[in-house]
């Protein structure tokens, strides 16, 4: 559209001069209209008063105050010129990355698994430390209080006691809700099987705000008298299966360590319990401790079990609430001197982890995180590195445009636009290899030890995806701004001459730089990798055990009412049964799993030595074996011979040793024939071991000592062939000695020992799954 | 912009529109409002679909001889807006038409 021609002698019209100043901010599609518009107004303005001579300077004033306002108006307008230009750069982008699919394929990919590897580890993380417990409502209000020693401000070994909590409950004035629970294992009577339970008092799921999908929950008056209202509210996984998701079974019972319990209700199937990493079965009432275990009396002072969970009112802080829990536990210590000295509540958010756990399981998370920070680095340094060496063949275009009048910003903006397009879709791939992956890593992190699976959802939410994306986002715009800087400053000449020096020294340096930091890089992960692969030999090596064509098998006699007598009978017919199956070819028992530091420690002391304290004794790792045990695991024995079975009768205590011990007690003399007192009690040393219980070459070995025993409810029986296609064969004989008797757990040790591996949470263990076996 | 969320200002120039003053400085003279509030607000309206623009032929201009006007319309959506601001602002009563003015930009 022609421009009206009043801006030809726009010095004379100062106002005139003004709109075309500032035109210049309007997007250029919408400047001439603008303009027009705007010099029309004004027109009109100066003709109804005279020709600009002839106007007297108030006159003046007032045109040049109205084309002032003209400003505002381009204002308005501005950002649909940002729209302009950034559309127009998008598209530009894209085309590049289409024609330079090669370069386009290898930065995306590279990205991307450098940003799918940090979302996969900051998902970990935000599920261990971050979550709120799912399926309850408004998280944020709940707060979690576990008993704490005030004499040392640590979490204390014991528990709320049940009158301690009503008392917290009866007079807080902070909580709209306290709830108390405890976690047990009890044995399903109809199906041989352990099931997780969470002893509850029966407000626990109102505070938590977790409404029945079916059914209903504790009333106050199933929680007054101890062991008179046996009932149950299951979980949707054991709903399903269980009863396979029947709604029928309301009202059924099932016998839970051989009391029968009622079911009244199924809780919803996102709800797992307040604190991340753990499942549960069923919940019963408080008043039904005893049927958990045997020995607590829920209303006494002397058992001290349950950890709260509270709602806070929303006029309460949570250190209001803390200082009022204080004041209650000093209230209680000083009625009740002798069970709750230094008794003190500790109040927690409710989020992640319990606290007990938080820190034993945070170094696996941070090794991780800092490693695919050092990963994500590498890919943003090639990035960078391709960046510039597209630059570099840029560099005629770039100076063509240069020439042609483009700005400097302007081309910065253009090549910025390519890069973060670049690692957003980047950020895509990352975020789709995340989520393909996530499965793997839930299950891989997550295993099963000694019948507790830990549980946690490793799902990717809103928040992880936003963090990928910035992550992205941020790569994008660091990582490309230096190679913009470069590549939009070429030399002009020699660049249109196609010399390919135009980018000069510097730029050679600049590209050096990144490829020292990429390298430099690569070498610390590699040299970390490598160390790991070292350590996690030495882990395989040292396990002192052969743990192939084993398989690890617990039963649980006590939880169905088996005393001790009656469970040597059932383990020694359990014994008689495996070990006449076709296929095994030795059967024993032990009292713990031969796992690293998993015994517990007994003191060792020479007939004659003196000792001023009882702390200074010799503490020796143990374990509590039965006959074949060596035999079965295959542990060399170096002196003397394995147990028998008169060893276990009482008054003939024997005792087998490892080298260290040997060594450490008769530097001199053969161990075998010794006498030793174990836990003061004299014993005789009929063999010695070679043993090393996990421990890795540079450590300094360490004493052990077995002792000859029933063995407790941990049996190994070495088979002929594959393990796993004998377990289901195994439990049918087991369960035919008596199908009440729980199975808490049936597995090959290899498998036993890779979880155990796990759960120590040491780097190498991690990959223990992918590269031993 | 959504419905029945009308400034004021967006209002008065809305009906002043709609009463025949078709172009910016028209309806900067009629509703008082200064310059910077009434192109900002024609922008904003344009863009609700409340207010269409077009130009006057550049014949026309020259034959005056002027700057070529650039004429407002309200659509219908305007229309109905309009309808419902007018009952909540009744001062917009006051942008009334001072003479017969051609309610169409026939000129253009």
């Amino acid at each position: 559209m022609p421009l009206f021609t009043c801006h030809q002698r726009p010095f004379s019209k100062p106002h005139l001069w003004l709109i075309t100043l500032v035109g210049l901010i309007v997007p250029r599609r919408l400047r001439a209209d603008w303009r027009q518009e705007w010099e029309a107004e004004l027109q009109y303005r100066a003709e109804m008063l005279a020709e600009w001579d002839r106007l007297t300077w108030q006159n003046k004033l007032d045109l040049l105050r109205r084309s002032t306002s003209a400003f505002w108006d381009a204002l308005v307008l501005q950002p649909k010129r940002w729209e302009d230009e950034m559309i127009q750069d998008l598209r530009f982008a894209v085309r590049m990355l289409l024609k330079h699919k090669g370069f386009t394929a290898v930065a995306v990919l590279s990205l991307g698994l450098g940003i799918g590897a940090n979302t996969i580890v900051f998902s970990l993380v935000n599920a261990l430390f971050f979550s709120a417990p799912s399926g309850v409502a408004a998280a944020e209000q709940l707060v979690g209080a576990c008993a704490l020693n005030t004499a040392q401000h640590r979490l204390a070994p014991q528990n709320i006691r049940y009158p301690d909590y009503l008392h917290y409950r009866d007079h807080n004035t902070v909580f709209s809700g306290l709830a108390g629970y405890f976690s047990a294992h009890l044995a399903d009577g109809d199906f041989a099987a352990e099931v997780q339970a969470q002893v509850i008092s029966e407000s626990y799921f109102t505070v938590l705000g977790v409404r029945p999908l079916l059914g209903r929950y504790f009333l106050p008056e199933e929680n007054r008298i101890p062991g008179r209202n046996p009932v149950a509210v299951l979980s949707y996984a054991f709903w399903q299966r269980r009863f396979n998701g029947d709604a029928r079974c309301i009202g059924q019972t099932l016998k839970l360590n051989g009391v029968t319990f009622t079911v009244v209700g199924i809780a919803p199937q996102d709800f797992h319990g307040v604190w991340v990493g753990n499942t549960y079965d069923v919940w019963i009432p408080t008043m039904m401790a005893q049927a958990a275990y045997r020995d607590v009396n829920i209303l006494s002072r002397d058992s001290a079990e349950l950890e709260l969970v509270g709602r806070l009112k929303s006029t309460a802080t949570r250190e209001q609430a803390q200082a009022e829990m204080t004041t209650l536990a000093r209230q209680l210590e000083a009625s009740y001197p002798a069970t709750n000295k230094d008794a003190g509540v500790q109040l927690y958010e409710l989020k992640g982890l319990h606290p007990i756990f938080r820190d034993e399981q945070a170094e696996l998370p941070r090794v991780l995180a800092v490693t695919v920070l050092c990963l994500l680095l590498i890919a943003c340094a090639n990035l960078a590195g391709l960046l510039l060496a597209r630059g570099a063949t840029r560099q005629k275009e770039i100076a063509i445009r240069l020439a042609l009048g483009s700005s400097r910003a302007r081309l910065m903006r253009q090549l910025l636009t390519e890069s973060v397009l670049l690692s957003l879709l980047g950020g895509l791939v990352g975020w789709a290899l995340a989520a393909a992956a996530s499965g793997l890593v839930g299950d891989f992190y997550f295993s099963e030890v000694e019948g507790v699976k830990p549980f946690h959802e490793l799902h990717f939410d809103g928040q992880v995806f936003l963090f990928s994306f910035l992550l992205a986002g941020l790569t994008g715009m660091l990582f490309g701004l230096i190679p913009a800087l470069q590549a939009s400053r070429p030399a002009l000449v020699p660049a249109l001459k196609d010399d390919a020096s135009a980018f000069g020294y510097r730029r050679s340096r600049l590209r050096a730089a990144f490829l020292v930091v990429q390298v430099a890089l690569s070498v610390v992960l590699l040299v970390a990798a490598g160390l790991m692969l070292q350590s996690l030999r030495n882990l395989k090596w040292d396990a002192g055990f052969d743990a192939r064509n084993v398989v690890f098998i617990r039963m649980k006699p006590h939880l169905s009412g088996y005393d001790q007598q009656q469970a040597q009978v059932y383990f020694q017919n359990v014994q008689r049964r495996v070990a006449s199956l076709a296929g095994v070819q030795s059967v024993a028992f032990a009292g713990y799993p031969p796992l690293r530091n998993w015994g517990g420690d007994a003191s060792v002391v020479l007939p004659g030595e003196q000792f001023a304290n009882e702390k200074d004794k010799r503490q020796v790792k143990q374990n509590k074996v039965a006959p074949g045990f060596f035999e079965t695991l295959r542990i060399p024995l170096l002196q003397g011979r394995d147990f028998t079975n008169q060893d276990r009768q009482e008054g003939r205590r024997a005792v087998i040793i490892n080298e260290t011990l040997a060594r450490q007690l008769w530097p001199k003399q053969d161990a075998v024939g010794q006498s030793v007192l174990v836990e003061d009690q004299p014993c005789e040393v009929v063999g010695v071991a070679r043993y090393n219980n996990f421990r890795q070459s540079g450590e300094p070995a360490e004493a052990y000592i077995f002792r000859a025993d029933f063995g407790g409810n941990r049996m190994l029986v070495r088979l002929q062939g594959d393990p796993r296609g004998m377990l289901p064969r195994l439990r049918q004989e087991i369960l035919a000695v008596d199908p009440n008797v729980a199975i808490s757990e049936a597995l090959p040790l290899t498998e036993m020992v890779q979880n155990f591996r796990l759960m120590c949470n040491q780097f190498a263990s991690l990959l223990s799954g992918t590269f031993v076996e | 912009m959504g419905k029945g969320f009308l400034t004021y200002a967006s209002a008065a120039i809305l009906q002043a529109v709609a009463n025949g003053y078709l172009y910016g400085f028209d309806i900067i003279d009629i509703t008082g409002l200064p310059g910077g509030t009434v192109y900002p607000a024609l922008r904003r309206l344009e863009d609700a679909g409340y207010l269409t623009s077009k130009w006057e032929k550049p014949s026309i201009a020259q034959a005056e001889p002027r700057p070529a006007r650039k004429y407002y319309e309200l659509t219908r959506p305007g229309r109905e807006v309009l309808a419902e601001a007018v009952k909540r602002y009744r001062l917009l009563e006051q942008v009334q038409p001072t003479k017969e003015r051609d309610p169409k930009p026939s000129r253009a």
